[in-house]
């Protein structure tokens, strides 16, 4: 008791001072949580902050021997000359289509996966279900990359082997030019394939939390499933698919590197369908024939669009739900 | 009993049951368990037919001339798995460490600054400098190229772990019990060790588990830092093989021994045994895994 009285003083006591008496007063008495943070601190100085410094390589013609203030001034240059190629339409319309579309299938066929296996009169064979679907998000893009070359390999490959070949269909050249067109499907397919066990256990896990007594009150007032689906479920679940949506939003001038890079076996046949920002500049930076200019400035690009698209995502998850919200 | 029955009476009709099992089903035999079938099939086919008929699940002529062709070259395998396992091990250790140690006071009420070094690492989300400034920090300012630190270090902070463990921190341990350790004269670094990172084991092992994914996983440290095959870890290893085959290279002692190296079955063969412990481990981590994403989206 008299233990505890002396605690309550001591924090009175702490809020007398002021300014930089009382920063320093902080710090000495809290010195070990501060000291716990160090190793954190410098690592986000080193990994963010300082590459936010390194932003203004975008307007040098930047040479790494000399640096970056050895580097001569070019102003808007850089900018100029990547938004006169014609792979910026190409990236920003490849990245943000891509996107878009992933976010709309993840979300549906995730919650449709959670709803059905919510569903499902054995909750034991709907555990059995997830488990499976959660296997192809535990694999690299690598080995992802692998499977699906067994079966789009040209000459060896599962579908031109043993599907078309006795269909009597031509053998598709996969991984080239000719076969462009297939690509935004295949890439929506594996994406789908890697990430709906993932999404299907996020939004299963919202369902959980739909108190049963909704669905009791429902069936006494004579509504069938789908009705308790439609007008139960799905209006208690979009608190987590809204939030769900913002985040995905947030990020869609980002794209999976594994996804574009390793899944069309680092094709560059087909960029024209698969390239997006992030392939792009790591072609511009470490390519055989890379650019320093075009990668800083890809970079630039992403870096302050996705910054403004994050900042406006981020504005509309705190109208719907200030928790979720970071700032 | 009311309730229990009302529960059985809700539920789909028979016929939508069978019909909804039997896609599940479909679907997974087709996606998720026949491509495994066709890799560790073809692994196991003679090279020759595969040349001949393509990859497929069951092999017409049995082999394990891929495996002792990997084998023979077992030495980079080794060793690639040993850059894998070092850099997953140092790097969960490492980062869970820190982000616990920096998420736990930025979740203590009384630490004056709080909220001003939470914003230090939540500006990390809107402000980023991209890629590019970032590889020149890790080349040029820090010198790491083609070391093995550099498989580690830039994944070990992950901002959205600290928000996750922030949280756990906040509303899974009780004021009072820091308090009542301070008064028995505790040190802030003791109360953290033995109670406070105990009462948080379940969300300091979710967010090691997906540390752990993410190293094991990785191929884009290696393909942007790492020069030569030394420094390759099994995934950056995997892809080399996919691309040139540089790993199949021929030297006297196979081509004594595999005058026609089996390519085909080969890559299938390493595949398997790149995927192999993630797999055997898999029913282990998905239980844990479904545990911990359930728990963080209840805990938002």
């Amino acid at each position: 008791m008299r233990n505890k009285a002396s605690t309550v003083q001591v924090l009175d006591i702490s809020q007398k001072y002021t300014g930089f008496k009382g920063f320093l007063h902080e710090m000495s008495k809290n010195k070990v949580l501060y000291l716990m943070m160090l190793p954190t601190i410098i690592f986000l100085i080193i990994n963010n902050y300082l590459p936010m410094l390194g932003l203004s390589m975008t307007f040098v013609r930047f040479n790494p021997a000399k640096g970056l203030l050895g580097s001569p001034w070019v102003g808007l240059e850089n900018l100029k000359f990547f938004f006169n190629t014609n792979d910026f339409f190409t990236i920003t319309r490849n990245t943000v289509c891509y996107n878009v579309v992933f976010i709309v299938l993840d979300i549906s066929v995730a919650a449709f996966c959670a709803i059905a296996i919510n569903e499902l009169r054995n909750k034991r064979t709907g555990r059995v279900y997830q488990a499976f679907l959660l296997i192809s998000f535990f694999l690299s893009w690598v080995v992802i990359n692998y499977i699906f070359f067994a079966f789009m390999s040209v000459d060896r490959g599962f579908i031109n082997n043993s599907i078309l070949a006795p269909l009597g269909i031509e053998p598709v050249r996969w991984y080239s030019k000719e076969a462009g067109p297939y690509w935004p499907f295949i890439l929506v397919f594996a994406q789908l394939w890697r990430y709906t066990g993932y999404n299907t256990i996020l939004l299963y896990s919202g369902l959980m939390g739909i108190d049963k007594q909704y669905y009791e009150a429902a069936l006494i007032d004579g509504a069938s499933k789908w009705k308790q689906i439609r007008y139960v479920t799905l209006p208690l679940l979009s608190p987590v698919i809204i939030a769900m949506f913002l985040m995905l939003i947030g990020r869609v001038f980002y794209a999976d590197f594994g996804l574009h890079y390793q899944v069309t076996n680092n094709s560059v046949a087909i960029l024209n369908w698969t390239d997006v920002l992030d392939t792009y500049v790591y072609r511009a930076l470490r390519g055989s024939n890379s650019n320093l200019s075009l990668a800083a400035a890809a970079g630039f690009y992403q870096a302050v669009v996705g910054m403004i698209i994050v900042y406006v995502a981020n504005r509309v998850i705190r109208r719907f739900d200030p928790e979720k919200s970071l700032f | 009993m009311r309730q229990r029955k009302l529960g059985e009476i809700n539920q789909i009709s028979r016929t939508s049951n069978v019909l909804l099992n039997i896609m599940f089903i479909v679907v997974i035999a087709l996606f998720f368990i026949y491509p495994f079938f066709i890799i560790i099939g073809s692994s196991f086919t003679a090279n020759k037919t595969i040349v001949l008929e393509g990859y497929n699940m069951i092999p017409k002529e049995i082999s394990t001339e891929a495996y002792r062709y990997v084998f023979m070259k077992s030495g980079k395998i080794i060793h690639a798995y040993l850059v894998t396992i070092m850099t997953t091990a140092v790097g969960t250790l490492l980062g869970v460490s820190m982000m616990a140690m920096y998420a736990y006071p930025i979740s203590r009420p009384d630490l004056k600054y709080r909220r001003a070094f939470s914003l230090f690492a939540y500006i990390t989300f809107i402000f980023s400098g991209g890629l590019v400034p970032w590889f020149f920090v890790y080349t040029k300012v820090l010198g790491l190229t083609n070391t093995y630190w550099v498989l580690i270090m830039p994944y070990l902070v992950n901002v959205w772990y600290i928000v996750i463990l922030r949280t756990f921190f906040a509303t899974g341990i009780p004021q009072e019990v820091i308090e009542s350790a301070k008064i028995d004269g505790a040190g802030e670094f003791r109360i953290f060790v033995s109670i406070v990172a105990h009462l948080a084991i379940p969300g300091l092992a979710t967010v090691a588990l997906f540390t752990t994914l993410l190293y094991w996983n990785d191929f884009q440290l290696p393909l942007y830092f790492s020069r030569e095959m030394e420094k390759y870890n099994i995934q950056r290893l995997l892809q080399s093989i996919m691309e040139n085959m540089e790993f199949m290279a021929q030297d006297t002692r196979s081509v004594r021994l595999f005058p026609n190296p089996p390519v085909y079955a080969a890559r299938m063969a390493m595949c398997v045994l790149g995927t192999g412990p993630m797999l055997i481990a898999y029913p282990f981590f998905q239980k844990y895994f479904v545990k911990g994403l359930t728990m963080g989206a209840v805990k938002g």
